[in-house]
């Protein structure tokens, strides 16, 4: 070869036949290629969305934690019998792999939230840098460190403020503080998945906050388990006084602490991510394989002038790639976006995730453009392996008989022509409209889960929360007093016109007999059983020594119901027994009636009232006149905003986007039949057919599908629905009462039934139109 | 002429598409019962007229006026119920739909006018008997020759009884025993009173089938004349 030959060789693809071909094909296709890069773009999405989450899922913990070299150990020393040097020795053990500190740390009483009505105990750490050594580096995601006097940083995971953000105006409450305590101005939020502070200060200003103890951070060798870290520890503070460590918290404990909170979505993110990624492949092979089947009278004329199938199938691969790589480039990104916001919500409590996982953007960029590949070159190949001339006629539709008896009987039905014309046409491609039929499918199947599951997780917490039945919370500061006693403010509560129920309540830690622990108890009093407990097993209080607790409290305990708990208080004791579960989440805590109390505690009144009122009152007007009944008593409309603001998020993210790939899928299936089906058109047209009958027939072919999509998809969205909300609710701990479970009713039913028949409408309409008025002489111009 | 009032009347219609003018000043009346042949070269714009007067394409300029309707009045749905009505169409490709029997592809004109299934396959197999095919109604236009199958869609054609009946190179994919009779059948139907419009390059079927020749050439008539029929 010579070098001229050799320079030019690189060239020999984009100047070949296959290439020019192929890019023949890409030019005349305008549309079909814009929609097959939507689809791989919209699917890029969902893949990338449906694997993040899949791979957050695994072990969220442990990407968060990882990320941050989180602490296998924080470690408390006693001041007194440590010293710093002596500290940071350990940190040189065998078996440390990595150690932060000492930062000395103290325990005070700070006002954080943003109501700043009540002062919590928290643990606050001198430390000069987030980052501080190689372990427990924890994430500044707003603000700066702190650095100066009176400056603190506040541990709280990523995009929940509990003030305003860092330096916005005097307006914004930046500023904590504590009794004896300077005041601290707020400069910056971390978060720490190890827990390892609740605020920090710079070293030189936690002289002012009494430190009373040394914190050390570890990494060890071996840290999978508890005793690996207990001994692991042991080691290292082996030269250490035997007293010297007053506490440590295991890397195990934080993490069950923090994957308790997001065990209940784990289910469903899964369920969404297994979803987005079935549909995002259907839909690719649906598209990909349609086009190059629909371009089987190419392949035939290609061949005919003497290509060879390896290079036929070449074409058809290169004409898939431009959409393949532009569709998958423009999708991940947007996947990305997408998903940030995705995955901060459903891993709140671990901080949020620093976005989609790099995995999750490679392994798409790959499989992407794969399976685009793989979804043209089969057909591809097929077509390739054909005769020439059998390649140019199968480009009509291929027959079959069963499909052509529907057709035939169809034909001769009482149905306008139009429509049955319609109702035949995807037995005319029975695998294309298989595809198209999935894809609306997992729709359906998507739009009634995620439906199901938002309804469910909102009614389990209105219930829990108790929304709608206790109308106020009346309570009392004790250090102000008050005008009118307890029993006079029930009377005029009940007095006021509105109300027509008043439950006293008396809350209180209490033993219970072979309890090891204090429980929270709830005592009730006056109407209780308006205020919507609902039961899942069992009743609500309705006599004298009874006990209602929720599932959680009952489980841990092996409790069931009838039978008798000995509650003791004071040197007093009172027998009731269990006669109800109820839905909320508590595992130490039960409700008793007034006469269990009394024995406990003779002569105790009611702390608080939940206030019930009648329905179709003016809820505000009631609570201002409850207000100044005596300015001492506080009343609180009962309203705790949505908790399911998460779940709701992602139904709705979810519906939205399997709904429009599914509705793209069917666009897409239009579009192919009605270019195959161009010259009928044309026909149709030309003996009559009006615009408006050749949209009604080309609609109606994919209402079919819709419909059936309706008809298999609702039953399976339920199945999906009932193998996940299960699984959710006992990740929670939580037994659900049918009543709340079952929440699909006939009318919700019915409205997702229409789902199928949206989406194909959806995707059907436009295309159908453009059918519609597709040039006539044109089309029979051509042949 | 056995009428006055002409049943398609072209006036100065002009037909451009993009620079060229594919038809160009035509004017063009026809009589109730004649049976008008158009003939010229390739790409004279013989099609294009033909599909003005069907109201499958509107004119750039011009009026086209077809059994009293004035084309350039009616909406996309207006032309289609006027195509329905009043005009069958033949094409040299046939244009049948495959999936669908010949007795169905003939039906399917009527049974989009709302005719019910029944009644629109008597009348079609009706038509297939007087055509000759009536044993041919159930098979499937991919195994029938091709004279059969474009006497299936002059069945189509004739199925709702259209004023006029416009065929675009009739003959042109067929052998010439099937060309025979597909020309019988058109002189049979003009006998019988069916108006008739055929674009051709056949010189044999315009001598056969027309009384009046039309010889267009860059997308304007050069020449008019009545034939003797020679069949
Ligand atoms: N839809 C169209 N778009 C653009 N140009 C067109 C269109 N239809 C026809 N033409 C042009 O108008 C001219 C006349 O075309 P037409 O099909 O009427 O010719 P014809 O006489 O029927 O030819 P043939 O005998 O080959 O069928 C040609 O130059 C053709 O290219
Ligand atoms: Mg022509």
């Amino acid at each position: 070869m010579s070098a001229v030959a050799k320079l030019k060789k690189p060239f020999r693809f984009t100047q070949g036949p296959v290439w020019r071909a192929s890019r023949a094909i890409v030019k005349r296709r305008k549309v079909q290629t814009f929609v097959i890069g939507m689809v791989v773009c919209v699917s890029a999405i969902s893949a990338v969305l449906g694997l993040g989450l899949l791979q957050a899922s695994t072990g969220p913990f442990e990407h968060a934690f990882g990320r941050q070299d989180g602490a296998h150990a924080v470690v408390s020393f006693d001041t007194a019998k440590v010293s710093e040097a002596q500290l940071a020795a350990t940190g040189h053990a065998a078996g440390v792999t990595g150690a932060a500190g000492p930062f000395p740390a103290g325990s005070v009483s700070l006002v954080l939230g943003p109501d700043g009505d009540h002062a919590e105990r928290v643990t606050v750490v001198g430390r000069p840098q987030p980052g501080a050594g190689e372990v427990d580096r924890v994430n500044l995601w707003s603000g700066r460190w702190a650095t100066a006097p009176g400056e603190i940083v506040l541990n709280v995971p990523p995009g929940r403020r509990l003030m305003g953000p860092p330096g916005q105006g005097p307006n914004v409450t930046t500023t904590v503080t504590g009794p004896g305590l300077p005041t601290f101005t707020v400069v910056g939020y971390a978060y720490s998945v190890s827990a390892s502070g609740d605020a920090w200060v710079a070293p030189s200003q936690i002289a002012a906050l009494h430190p009373d103890h040394l914190e050390m951070l570890y990494r060890f060798q071996n840290a999978g388990g508890d005793d690996q870290v207990k001994a692991g520890l042991a080691r290292a503070t082996a030269g250490l006084p035997a007293d010297a460590l007053i506490g440590f918290q295991s890397w195990r404990t934080t993490r069950a602490s923090m994957l308790a909170k997001l065990e209940s979505l784990l289910p469903m993110l899964i369920a969404f991510g297994v979803l987005a990624l079935a549909v995002s492949v259907l839909i690719v092979l649906n598209v990909v394989g349609g086009a190059v089947v629909a371009g089987h009278r190419d392949i035939g004329v290609y061949k005919t002038i003497g290509f060879t199938p390896r290079q036929v199938v070449n074409v058809f691969v290169a004409t898939m790639a431009v959409p393949a790589v532009a569709g998958t480039v423009i999708g991940i990104p947007v996947g990305n976006l997408v998903g940030q916001p995705l995955l901060d919500k459903a891993f709140d409590s671990l901080g949020g995730q620093q976005g989609i996982s790099p995995l999750a953007d490679v392994a798409c960029l790959i499989l992407v453009p794969l399976v685009v590949g793989l979804a043209a070159y089969l057909p591809a190949r097929r077509a390739a392996a054909m005769s020439a001339n059998a390649a140019i006629s199968a480009g009509a539709a291929p027959r079959r008989g069963r499909g052509l008896t529907i057709q035939r009987r169809l034909a001769g039905s009482r149905l306008p022509r139009s429509l049955s014309m319609g109702l035949g046409l995807p037995f005319a491609r029975p695998a294309r409209s298989a595809l198209t039929f999935a894809a609306v499918l997992l729709g359906v199947t998507t739009v009634v889960f995620a439906n199901g599951l938002a309804r469910a997780m909102t009614g389990v917490s209105a219930a829990s929360d108790r929304i709608g039945a206790v109308s106020y919370d009346v309570g009392h500061d004790p250090k102000t007093p008050a005008a009118l006693d307890r029993t006079s403010m029930e009377k005029a509560i009940r007095g006021t016109s509105g109300v027509d129920g008043v439950a006293g309540v008396t809350r209180g830690m209490v033993g219970v007999a072979g309890m090891t622990t204090a429980v929270d108890a709830e005592f009730y009093q006056g109407d209780s059983a308006r205020m919507g407990w609902a039961m899942v097993k069992g009743h609500w209080l309705d006599g004298p020594n009874q006990i209602v607790a929720p599932a959680r409290f009952l489980n841990r305990h092996h409790l069931a119901l009838g039978q008798v708990l000995t509650l003791e208080l004071d040197g007093r004791t009172a027998r009731a027994t269990v006669v109800g579960e109820d839905v909320t989440g508590g595992d130490s805590m039960l409700i008793a009636d007034w006469a269990t109390l009394q024995q406990l505690d003779p002569g105790r009144g009611a702390d608080a009232f939940e206030v019930h009122t009648a329905t179709g009152v003016d809820r505000q007007a009631v609570a201002a006149k409850l207000r100044v009944l005596d300015p001492a008593w506080w009343v609180q409309v009962r309203d705790y905003g949505d908790p399911n603001a998460g779940i709701k998020y992602f139904s709705t993210l979810f519906t939205v986007i399997l709904s429009l790939v599914a509705a793209l899928g069917v666009f897409n299936t239009v579009l192919l039949n009605t270019r195959e089906r161009r010259r009928d058109l044309g026909m149709l047209k030309s003996i009559g057919m009006t615009p408006r009958q050749v949209v009604a027939m080309i609609v109606t072919s994919m209402g079919l599908l819709g419909l059936a999509g309706g008809i298999v998809g609702l039953p399976l969205g339920y199945l999906v629905y009932q193998a996940v909300m299960p699984l959710m609710a006992h990740a929670q701990g939580l037994d659900l009462p049918a009543g709340l479970t079952d929440v699909y009713s006939a009318p919700l039913l019915a409205w997702m039934f229409l789902a199928g028949v949206g989406i194909a409408v959806l995707g059907a309409f436009v295309p159908a139109r453009s059918a519609a008025r597709l040039s006539i002489s044109e089309v029979l111009r051509s042949e | 002429m056995t009428s006055t009032e002409p049943i398609v009347r072209l006036d100065d219609v002009r037909k451009d598409f993009g620079d060229t003018a594919a038809v160009d000043g035509v004017t063009l009346h026809i009589s109730q019962g004649e049976a008008v042949a158009v003939m010229g070269p390739s790409g004279c714009g013989k099609s294009t007229l033909l599909n003005l007067v069907a109201g499958l394409d509107r004119p750039s300029s011009g009026r086209v006026v077809v059994h009293g309707e004035d084309l350039s009045a009616l909406n996309e749905t207006g032309l289609a119920l006027f195509r329905r009505r009043r005009i069958g169409m033949i094409f040299q490709f046939f244009n049948l739909i495959d999936d669908l029997p010949a007795l169905d592809n003939v039906a399917l004109a009527a049974q989009l006018t709302g005719t019910p299934a029944g009644q629109a396959r008597r009348r079609a197999l009706e038509l297939l008997g007087e055509l000759g095919i009536a044993d041919r109604k159930n098979t499937y236009p991919q195994r029938l020759s091709g004279g059969e199958r474009q006497r299936v869609a002059v069945a189509r054609a004739l199925m709702n009884r259209p004023a006029l009946l416009l065929a675009d190179e009739p003959t042109g994919a067929l052998d010439s025993r099937s060309s025979e009779q597909v020309m019988d059948l058109l002189i049979d139907l003009n006998q019988l009173g069916q108006t008739l419009l055929l674009v051709t390059h056949d010189p044999r079927l315009a001598t056969r089938c027309a009384s009046r020749l039309v010889e267009v050439a860059d997308g304007r008539i050069v020449a008019e004349r009545a034939l003797e029929r020679t069949a």
